[in-house]
């Protein structure tokens, strides 16, 4: 986690290590070993799931990988970083992603 | 939104995906997964059933807004009429025409389609289904809401039977 | 009686002569006696009371997979209610391989997956392909699939449950002696058991991979129409129409991602039996 973010009291997020994804022609499969589960990932997940690993981002982290990957963010409506937030937090709902501090 | 509109959004949508390394888009609302199967589900079944367009169902909210997206909660007690017609102001302060759900839909129950009659519909220019009982504009808003289900852009319900249909209106 | 059908071993005991009678007879191509080996399922017909075993005879069946909604039957449709049953102990029961619910046939050490719906045609389109087009027959009911890269599928050849219509346009094409009791008034409407070829019976310990998924559905006088199903949509149709798939964990996830990936699936839509094969056809001739 980037220090500015630890300090700040933002949340960070890793990839469940029970989680595998598997990358179908069009969309991805997430498998969670533990529950069982098998969630079929919307179109644009996959990208955000791309960046997350054993490390915890922030949501500022992971636009920051993303900008540099693909040159510019943009969204539908309102700011990318609040959507990467709520994606993440969806993320976290469904046992996807792990998330530090748990605040 | 008529059949044209629909066909260019598709088109858009296509035309962003291979200029992905330039600007990256992400959908309106967080829905990180259109479908999540647990293993309850397996068994649920007493015997698997494969989900089929013709009898898999996609709900749709009561109320709808014209740009498909459905009235939040907190605005149902301010939808206003004006001339006849519903409306109501979002959280940007836009006035939205408000269509109802397909509650006179006798092919399913509840307020909803089959993937059946979406298909059909898609195969006869977008026009509403004949036994739904709904006009061609909100038939339209309907769609539009189907989109962004489908997208990932609102969370919504339909699940293994939205899957099933994008790759179907993909091809249309 | 105990007889074997492709992996698994089942023992079965009726009180009614009649049931006996029919399973003896529908069942006559396959291994039995088995009496020294362990069995896998048994299913036990009783009356429903005592008194019952006479008095309008009815049938309620023990086994170790049932769901509670399985309803007693008629003494005189006891075949139909073992036939279900036994069906049950695979379908939830079993779980040394992926269990869909599915037919399948092969062509030499080829296979074909027909998924679909009760009624969508599974079980007339699998009759056709074994005694119209020379494939061989290896389930219309629940197909097996072992795990691992290289899946294969493992036959299970079942009498098969034509309905109605169907029951017609087979007598056209298999041997009457192939043909169980005519059963009227079913929950199916009528319903009559076809064995498969003696061939398929014979070699129902030869498996084949899969090359082919195909979902098909019957409307009557459509154009026959076919549409290539994406990898995630194929997946979750598949996952769905297996019985156990969803609670064998990663190995079955493994396994079902594979076999998407590898395999192409299809949609189609037909009106009528030349339709349906002519369809199957073109699909296999570009299947590897």
């Amino acid at each position: 986690m980037s220090e500015q973010a630890l300090h700040a009291g933002i949340s960070a997020y890793s990839l469940d290590p029970d989680i595998r994804i598997e990358r179908l022609e069009d969309l991805s499969l997430a498998f969670h070993r533990q529950s069982g589960e098998t969630h079929v990932l919307a179109a644009d997940t996959e990208i955000i799931l791309s960046t997350l690993g054993d490390t915890p981002l922030s949501a500022q982290d992971i636009a920051a990988r993303l900008v540099a990957e693909h040159g510019a963010l943009e969204s539908e409506d309102g700011d990318p970083l609040t959507l990467i937030e709520a994606r993440l937090q969806e993320l976290h709902r469904l046992g996807i992603a792990l998330r530090r501090p748990s605040a | 939104m008529n059949d044209e509109e629909l066909r260019t959004g598709e088109e858009k949508s296509a035309a962003e995906l291979s200029s992905r390394r330039r600007v990256l888009k992400l959908g309106a609302v967080a829905v990180p997964a259109v479908a999540t199967l647990t293993p309850s589900m397996a068994m649920a079944q007493g015997g698997g059933a494969a989900v089929s367009l013709l009898n898999c169902t996609i709900p749709i909210p009561a109320k709808v807004g014209k740009d498909g997206i459905p009235v939040p909660e907190h605005k149902l007690s301010e939808i206003f009429v004006k001339n006849g017609k519903e409306y109501y102001r979002n959280d940007n302060n836009k006035r939205i025409r408000v269509f109802n759900g397909p509650v006179g839909n006798t092919a399913v129950h509840g307020a909803g389609y089959t993937g059946q009659q979406i298909k059909d519909s898609a195969d006869r220019g977008w026009s509403p289904p004949y036994d739904a009982n709904v006009s061609r504009k909100q038939f339209q808003a309907h769609l539009k809401y189907i989109q962004k289900v489908r997208s990932g852009s609102v969370p919504g319900a339909g699940l293994t039977c939205l899957v099933s249909l994008s790759a179907n209106l993909h091809t249309v | 009686m105990r007889l074997r059908i492709g992996p698994a071993i089942f023992d079965l005991r009726s009180p009614f002569r009649r049931s006996v009678g029919h399973l003896a007879e529908l069942y006559r191509d396959y291994p039995q006696g088995m009496d020294g080996e362990v069995y896998d399922f048994a299913v036990r017909a009783r009356p429903i009371s005592p008194l019952r075993r006479w008095v309008r005879p009815t049938i309620v069946f023990d086994a170790d997979f049932m769901v509670e909604d399985i309803v007693p039957v008629e003494a005189r449709l006891g075949l139909l209610g073992f036939e279900m049953a036994i069906n049950m102990q695979m379908a939830l029961g079993y779980r040394r391989e992926i269990v869909f619910h599915a037919a399948s046939a092969a062509k030499d050490d080829r296979a074909i997956l027909i998924v679909g719906d009760s009624g969508a045609g599974k079980s007339t389109l699998s009759a056709l392909l074994s005694y119209q087009a020379g494939w061989r027959h290896m389930g219309d009911e629940l197909a097996l699939l072992t795990f691992g890269p290289e899946a294969v599928l493992r036959p299970y050849p079942r009498p098969i449950g034509l309905k109605n219509e169907s029951i017609a346009v087979m007598r056209a094409l298999a041997p009457a002696d192939r043909f169980g009791p005519l059963l009227t008034e079913t929950v199916k409407g009528t319903v009559q058991h076809l064995l498969p070829p003696q061939s398929a019976i014979s070699t129902m310990d030869e498996p084949a991979r899969p090359a082919l998924i195909v979902s098909p559905r019957f409307r009557a006088s459509v154009a026959p129409e076919q549409r290539r199903m994406t990898q995630s949509e194929a997946y979750l149709r598949l996952s769905v129409a297996s019985t156990n798939q969803l609670t064998l964990g990663e190995a079955g996830f493994e396994t079902l991602v594979d076999l998407v990936r590898n395999v192409p699936a299809y949609d189609i839509v037909y009106g009528s039996s030349e339709d349906a094969l002519s369809l199957v056809d073109d699909l296999w001739r570009e299947a590897r």
